[in-house]
């Protein structure tokens, strides 16, 4: 098939996979909570994934732990291609609290290439949401 | 407990979708939440007060020929600390949350300040607005004391390294024994 029918279609159906990263799961909650029936992320096709096979979007919360780094390069590797990395909440960009503790490893974006970030403690659904619908603009 | 609200509730959910239709429609938050907080350039002195009682440092200072006052929202965790302790309500907290940016260093909001230049060797020294809002704290106190205004304004408008000169010193000691 033609690249841009291919790129077309995935806008259509971007699943996203959610990756914890050792946040104090407030943004973990404003994740799921995109995906309830109030905010519906499921309208624009993203159905929440287990695997990152499956995967088109990286939905990355929290600042990311010594434990998670490798485990994390290793989610990364097995995305397919063309894939979109989200950093979602202040953690996952600066590391906010937690940057001066013993057990941080980010920011994420030095771990893997980030394409859209969404500050916010925790963000709400609404801005996660716009953050997703700002990421297809790139897929 | 079944009471009647959660019948009702339920009956509706049937009738109509409780689906937000946000990304056509906005969908405004909640009164009093605390989203991207905004500097008001009219009213900030450049104090800093806001830069050191941030508890994730998010807010910075940087001082060269003016002060350049960043907030940057990817270290901010908007506890709205900042927005308590300005003193002159300069710094808010709005309701935007739509924050999502391709580049980090995009999520950020600057104002400049402009630094007063000492009147005697020209060095720039201090944030010129907070110098003009102290004498208007003063000036009632120097009313009741029966000195002008202008006077403590040449004694302020000397950077603290001339301060030191012995000429300089007897006239804030002058001052002094006028203020009482």
């Amino acid at each position: 098939m033609p690249r841009g029918i291919v790129s077309k279609l995935r806008q259509k159906s971007p699943w996203v996979m959610h990756v914890p990263c050792g946040g104090c799961n407030g943004c973990d909650i404003e994740v799921v909570a995109a995906l309830t029936p109030l905010y519906d992320l499921e309208r624009f096709g993203a159905l929440q994934k287990g695997s990152p096979r499956h995967a088109d979007i990286l939905a990355v919360t929290g600042p990311v732990t010594a434990q998670v780094k490798e485990r994390l390069k290793r989610v990364y590797a097995l995305v397919p291609n063309p894939k979109i990395v989200m950093a979602i909440g202040s953690c996952a960009i600066s590391g906010e609290v937690f940057a001066d503790g013993y057990a941080f490893a980010g920011p994420l974006d030095q771990i893997i290439p980030v394409d859209i970030y969404v500050p916010g403690c925790p963000p709400r659904p609404e801005a996660i949401i716009h953050g997703v619908a700002q990421a297809l603009t790139r897929l | 407990m079944v009471n009647r609200q959660t019948i009702t509730e339920s009956i509706r959910g049937f009738i109509s979708p409780k689906t937000l239709a946000y990304p056509s429609q906005p969908s405004p938050p909640p009164e009093g939440f605390r989203g991207k907080p905004e500097f008001d350039s009219k009213k900030c002195v450049g104090c800093g007060a806001c830069a050191q009682t941030c508890p994730m440092g998010a807010i910075s200072l940087n001082d060269g020929l003016e002060r350049s006052i960043r907030i940057w929202y990817g270290k901010c965790s908007f506890c709205g600390r900042c927005q308590d302790v300005c003193p002159e309500l300069a710094i808010r907290l709005t309701s935007e949350y739509e924050l999502a940016v391709f580049d980090k260093n995009k999520a950020s909001t600057d104002i400049e300040i402009d630094f007063e230049s000492c009147s005697s060797c020209g060095k720039k020294f201090f944030p010129a607005p907070q110098l003009e809002r102290s004498f208007e704290r003063m000036k009632p106190i120097l009313e009741k004391r029966n000195i002008s205004n202008e006077e403590l304004r040449i004694l302020d408008r000397v950077c603290p390294s001339c301060r030191e000169r012995p000429e300089e010193f007897s006239k804030r000691k002058l001052f002094l024994l006028n203020f009482g």
